[in-house]
């Protein structure tokens, strides 16, 4: 009887709309298989026509998409797990791809600049506004033979906005559950005539504030918890002159302000927080020189991140600490590609990054005072060959890429310690510079079925550089104490894929991989035996991060986009990852274990249905249940959201838009024991002109 | 006409914002005003110690501290310093408040001269000048005769039985409400704690405890003991001793321990003080269940 109900509530769907949606894939969220991408190779080519996995959202899919953070558009993604446990509130989100645990193991890029910090790798996704972004292309499994540090789980390149209208803006006001409350604007416009030649700029603006929820089971609730609340505020810019098709010059720029609550509050005003400070400015130039197309690139991040905590403890005990760190990034890169014949694409670049952090601890119940430092540099050079082969529908694309990075600069001073801090005595550390190279192959044979399908096999490399803070800061961390590791090397991982991807029949659209990542010297704290007082109640045990284990991720993924008529299309998205520990040298037996914070399976649907007075996006994320800890003792618990956005336009330029995000109000808590925020509800009006 | 002139206003926006992120973070007047270093002072009252003395070994004496902040920040740390013979011992004591005024008892220890040394800092890190104490023993002072408990058992607190609280110096184990009646003697007492995963605890009324577990509201006087995990007292000593000389050569600041003996397991030696200066120590027999389980221990006390 239901089955039966389906096809009357379909056809009175579709059937009255037909004729008022010019293209059924303007509205599929995510697929156009012929849309232009360029991040797969750094050269542009087509969605099918690009080697391996990857997935597109187009602006159309984020502005249908429930999301109230960037980062909740990457969940409709399949393979691409993205943590945010506060919901908003979260200090951070953290962003993996293809069973790898570690924000840093993702590359994020933004206009092709990488935007994750030397220093430790994640990037703060609160600072990338949805408003700013044409699309994110996203590059499945490892790809450092193009990118370098970082690519390893894959490659997410949010692509700007270019100004379209001599003159236009946007203004928007919002608001929602846990007292939150908040604006954007955006300006923007080019004196560009026909396209051609010209300036073009944007100014956008935002300001978000919220009282925030406790997160702090019932069980364990005390006087000093209170909500996560959160102030931020920032704009960004973005100057261009257009010489000519293809030859343009840019300046980006960013400032952003963050402080969010940390959920305890005894004496201080603002209780223990995290407070961000963040500025970045880009530089891009691309011009042709005869038939090749010549690429720059420059960019400057500064972070400066304050952390104040405060707390009681069981014997009301008072305990505050100051703790900051500043964080400097910059790099460039150039890149030229040349046709070389009409069979060879033929793009090379160099690539160098340098990032330092500075850091200190200032403990303002006790004595103890930590200070630290280091800096990593990076020099990258690679070459990529797309060759068509004279076999008909064939194309080999193989790259590689010698990365050699320097670490420097490393030292650590104690001042002061009481039992605090496990130290005991004052010192004052000087590491020694270390080095070490990275080599990263990729060999891709595809093979154009037809125009609209393609099949590939792939091989490829990734590596991930050692955190600045493993390399130089020692100190007390929540399983026991940590012994900075100078010596730390990168961690590597190999790439064996086959996929398909391209239309099956009609609209419906599918992709799939079966792959095999086996790693090696990953990063791991290894227990040294010794033990040390933190000024707990027991002694807590001694780690040093080595690189002893190794790895194995096996996994499928499966993409697919249906448009059932014009007006509703259905986006879903499946991953399986077996993440395993195969080799551990460590004294204790993690061999076998699950990767730590690795959902095996993940499941994401999506359907969208736009008509003439609204448009309506329904959708729901399973995210398996997942070990929150390396030796698989702490299992966290699997849930099921479903989120909605309902919005309609009003007398042609006021949008209004409620979304609601875990519509059944579901709970979890995360590894740290705390409580997600739930249902999640916001509303906003935005006015386009 | 009006169109060109909107399209150059913009652009000098945009390049003034690119302005703004390249300039250095201006600085802002300060808003804790003029900074001047916290005061700290020794108690002068009648019954306070606050010159350098002589004192026999054992002999307590009261000291008060008198500390003020600055300016508006206020005080965070209480910085004790304690050199005995070339020993140093040094503890914190978080606060956050602009004035400060404590009274402590301190033992004389073994060492023939100690110096008592103590600063406060308010908490952007301005330090006080420190102030100091130095106490010397006194000629003859003799080790102090002790109590000894060969077998205590409390039981936890859902235990029928077996009584939770122990009652000094009898060393009798008694029920919560009997305990009530007799507050002052109620020192130390045993439960099974699964709320904060402590387990096996020993604790005194003033730790805190979860009114869960035991609920001090009403008691009038919640005495406080503190507690040192102590590693380097073998059984064997520790069944020997005749004196408090074991006691005294294990012994710690009572601000410098903890207010809970943790993870109880056979063989734990703890050192222990209480609030009143007296001093002793525990050794673990045996643990046995969670929230009605119980705990047996041997135990020495200063006799005083």
């Amino acid at each position: 009887m239901r089955g039966r109900g389906i096809i009357p509530v379909m056809i009175a769907v579709c059937l009255p709309m037909q004729g008022q949606v010019s293209d059924s894939s303007e509205y599929a969220m995510h697929l156009d298989i012929q849309q232009v991408v360029i991040s797969a190779t750094r050269t542009p080519n087509t969605y099918i026509g690009s080697p391996g996995q990857m997935e597109v959202i187009r602006r159309t899919g984020l502005e249908t998409i429930p999301l109230v953070n960037l980062d909740d558009a990457l969940i409709t993604l399949s393979n691409v797990n993205v943590n945010r446990s506060w919901g908003i509130f979260s200090k951070n989100a953290s962003v993996t791809m293809r069973g790898l645990p570690g924000s840093a193991r993702t590359l994020i890029l933004i206009d092709g600049v990488p935007r994750n910090k030397i220093a430790g790798g994640s990037i703060n996704w609160h600072n990338i506004h949805p408003d700013i972004i044409d699309r994110i292309e996203v590059i499945k499994g490892p790809s450092s033979a193009l990118y370098g540090n970082n690519a390893m789980g894959g490659v997410i390149n949010i692509i700007t906005r270019k100004p379209e209208e001599s003159f236009a803006g946007s203004a928007e006001v919002f608001g929602g559950s846990y007292g939150t409350l908040g604006g954007n604007a955006m300006l923007s416009g080019h004196t560009m005539k026909d396209g051609d030649r010209g300036f073009y700029w944007s100014l956008n603006g935002n300001y978000r504030q919220g009282e925030g929820y406790i997160f702090e089971p019932l069980e364990y609730l005390d006087d000093t918890d209170v909500g996560t609340y959160l102030r931020e505020y920032g704009g960004g810019t973005k100057i261009g002159y257009q010489f000519g098709k293809g030859h343009n010059l840019e300046m980006a720029a960013g400032y952003y302000d963050e402080l969010r609550g940390g959920g305890t509050k005894v004496f201080e005003e603002d209780g223990t927080y995290d407070a961000f400070l963040t500025r970045d400015i880009r530089l891009n130039y691309s011009a042709p020189a005869g038939q090749n197309l010549i690429l720059a690139r420059f960019n400057y991040m500064n972070e400066d991140y304050q952390n104040q905590k405060e707390s009681l403890n069981s014997s009301q005990e008072y305990s505050l600490s100051h703790a900051g760190t500043v964080k400097n990034d910059i790099g460039i890169l150039f890149s030229i590609t040349s046709p070389l014949s009409k069979k060879h694409l033929l793009t090379s670049g160099m690539e160098a990054r340098a990032g330092n952090v500075t850091g200190q601890e200032l403990y303002r119940t006790a004595t103890d005072e930590i200070y630290y430092s280091g800096s990593l540099g990076f020099v990258g050079l690679y070459i990529q060959d797309e060759y068509t082969l004279p076999v008909e529908g064939f194309k080999l694309i193989a790259g590689i890429r010698a990365d050699l990075a320097s670490f420097r600069n490393g030292q650590q001073e104690v001042v002061n310690p009481s039992g605090k801090t496990g130290f005991p005595e004052s010192f004052q550390e000087t590491f020694t510079s270390s080095s070490w190279s990275a080599i990263s192959p990729k060999l891709s044979l595809q093979y154009s079925i037809s125009p609209q399908k393609t099949a590939y096999i792939l091989t490829g490399a990734g590596f991930n550089p050692p955190n600045i803070d493993d390399l130089v800061k020692s100190g007390k961390i929540r399983k026991g104490f940590r012994l900075a590791n100078p010596a730390l090397q990168p961690e590597k991982i190999l790439n064996f894929e086959a996929g398909f991807k391209g239309r099956i029949f009609g609209d419906l659209f599918m992709s799939a991989a079966l792959y095999h990542s086996p790693g090696r010297d990953f990063h791991y704290l290894v227990a040294t035996g010794d033990t040390v007082d933190t000024g707990g109640s027991t002694l807590r045990p001694v780690y040093r991060r080595e690189n002893i284990t190794r790895v194995s991720v096996t996994g499928l993924e499966l993409s697919i986009v249906y448009s059932l008529c014009r007006q509703l299309s259905m986006q879903s998205g499946y991953s399986y990852n077996h993440s395993v520990i195969t080799g551990y040298a460590g004294s204790e037996s993690l061999e076998g274990n699950y990767l730590a914070e690795v959902p095996p399976h993940l499941l994401y649907a999506g359907v969208t249905w736009q008509n003439r007075l609204f448009t309506l996006m329904v959708d729901c994320n399973y995210t398996d249940s997942q070990y929150a800890d390396d030796e698989n003792k702490v299992l966290l618990e699997d849930h099921f959201l479903v989120n909605m956005k309902l919005q309609t336009t009003l007398l042609d330029h006021l949008n209004l838009y409620l979304t609601c995000q875990n519509i059944f109000d579901v709970e979890f808590i995360d590894r740290k024991n705390q409580l997600s925020p739930g249902r999640y509800i916001m509303t906003g009006l935005r006015y386009n002109f | 006409m009006k169109l060109r002139i909107i399209h150059k206003t913009p652009l000098i926006i945009p390049s003034l914002f690119i302005l703004l992120v390249l300039s250095p973070v201006s600085c802002s007047e300060d808003e804790n005003g003029p900074y001047s270093r916290p005061l700290i002072s020794f108690t002068t009252s009648e019954g306070y110690l606050h010159a350098d003395t002589s004192l026999a070994m054992n002999d307590t004496a009261l000291i008060g501290i008198e500390a003020s902040a600055g300016s508006n920040l206020d005080l965070t740390l209480l910085h004790t310093y304690v050199e005995r013979d070339g020993e140093f011992t040094k503890f914190d004591s978080g606060m956050h408040t602009p004035a400060l005024k404590i009274s402590r008892l301190i033992t004389k220890s073994l060492s023939e001269t100690e110096t008592w040394s103590f600063y406060v800092k308010d908490m952007e890190g301005n330090q006080s000048d420190t102030i100091s104490l130095i106490l010397t023993r006194k000629a003859g002072s003799q080790f102090g005769p002790i109590l000894r408990f060969d077998s205590l058992r409390l039981g936890a607190q859902n235990h029928v039985t077996a009584g939770n609280l122990l009652s000094l110096p009898s060393g009798q184990a008694v029920s919560f409400p009997e305990g009530s009646r007799v507050q002052e003697e109620i020192w130390l007492l045993y439960y099974y704690d699964n709320l904060e995963s402590d387990k096996h605890t020993i604790a005194s009324p003033g730790a805190n405890i979860d009114a869960s577990i035991y609920d001090f509201n009403g008691w009038t006087q919640k005495n406080t003991s503190r507690f040192i995990a102590n590693s380097s007292a073998g059984s064997d000593a520790f069944r020997q001793a005749s004196n408090d000389s074991l006691i005294l050569l294990n012994s710690f600041d009572f601000e410098s321990g903890k207010r809970k003996a943790k993870e109880l397991n056979a063989g734990d030696i703890y050192s222990f003080e209480m609030e009143n200066g007296t001093k002793g120590m525990f050794m673990i027999s045996e643990v046995n269940g969670t929230v009605d389980g119980w705990v047996e221990f041997e135990m020495i006390l200063q006799k005083k």
